[in-house]
């Protein structure tokens, strides 16, 4: 396990510098947004316009806030534990380890 | 229980939204399809359970080995925004440890996952997290112990990872998927029974997309 770590670790020092190009998507979409929301203005960053890239459902939209309800769920307390059942004589070798 | 309705509405609430994001579904979307290959670290199978005539028995957690995992994904982001939609299919083989002097069992499992994403749309990198429901299909091999079973048990998928694009179309990415769900072999020792059980596993995927 401690090698594969460390092949993982190699790996992302890797993706790290090898990640140098722009996604065409993006690039596309970026240019589009930068002529939009900076029509009539030669300079100075341009905040907010539909079409960035909080769409399609705005910035505080669907995509934020969804609630999955605890992950893992809870599960039920059983309290005092119960008396195991003595295994009977054909029951696999797994279910006769005391444990 | 209350697992099973949380995974059922899992389903639902991908379902929906696949709805609503395929609706405006136009030539802007970013598809891609991705290949990865890392590692499965698996949890040993707790709270192992007797079924059939083997029910209210208990049996230890059943230790299972590190494996190699594979698989593919294709996925959409509408509008090239920052929610998309998924399928990850992988597969790896995390066999059951021998037990004391109880051999080993062969044993496979497949990952069918459909996950709702939500991405920084970066243009060089993009940092991603997602989750949804899991089909998981696996196989427990025939041993000294066992027979051959095969079961299908619905859990759910958490996954967070990153991509970095080396060319205009092509990302590499690396990714951490957790999954939990509850094996059922019913038929797992023949006549006699079966055995339930928690699966637990972390995977580590590096990986190679193109972004149509």
């Amino acid at each position: 396990m401690t090698r594969s770590m460390v092949w993982f670790f190699l790996g992302s020092i890797l993706l790290v510098t090898a990640g140098c190009a722009e996604s065409l998507h993006q690039g596309q979409r970026h240019t589009a947004w930068s002529h939009r929301s900076n029509a009539g203005y030669t300079d100075g960053p341009a905040y907010g316009g539909a079409g960035y890239w909080w769409n399609p459902f705005g910035y505080y939209g669907l995509g934020y806030g969804w609630y999955g309800g605890g992950y893992g769920g809870s599960r039920q307390s059983t309290g005092a534990p119960a008396p195991r059942p003595t295994p009977p004589d054909n029951a696999p070798p797994q279910f006769q380890k005391k444990y | 229980m209350v697992w099973t309705r949380y995974v059922r509405s899992g389903f639902s609430v991908a379902l929906f939204l696949s709805v609503l994001l395929l609706a405006p579904l136009e030539s802007k979307a970013e598809w891609y399809a991705a290949a990865q290959l890392g590692v499965n670290f698996a949890d040993p199978i707790r709270n192992v359970r007797g079924s059939g005539s083997l029910a209210g028995l208990e049996a230890p957690n059943f230790n299972l080995k590190t494996s190699p995992a594979f698989g593919g994904k294709v996925g959409l982001f509408p509008n090239h925004g920052i929610l998309g939609i998924e399928l990850d299919v992988s597969h790896s083989t995390p066999h059951i440890k021998n037990l004391d002097d109880i051999p080993g069992i062969h044993l496979s499992v497949t990952n069918i996952g459909p996950s709702v994403l939500l991405r920084y749309p970066g243009v060089t990198w993009q940092p991603y997290l997602g989750a949804g429901p899991a089909l998981l299909v696996a196989h427990l091999g025939r041993s000294a112990t066992t027979e051959s079973d095969t079961q299908v048990s619905l859990g759910a998928n958490v996954l967070v990872g990153i991509r970095a694009f080396v060319t205009p179309k092509v990302a590499l990415f690396t990714e951490y998927k957790y999954t939990d769900s509850t094996f059922r072999f019913g038929g797992a020792f023949g006549p006699v029974g079966g055995f339930d059980g928690t699966y637990r596993a972390h995977q580590l995927f590096m990986g190679l997309s193109y972004h149509f």
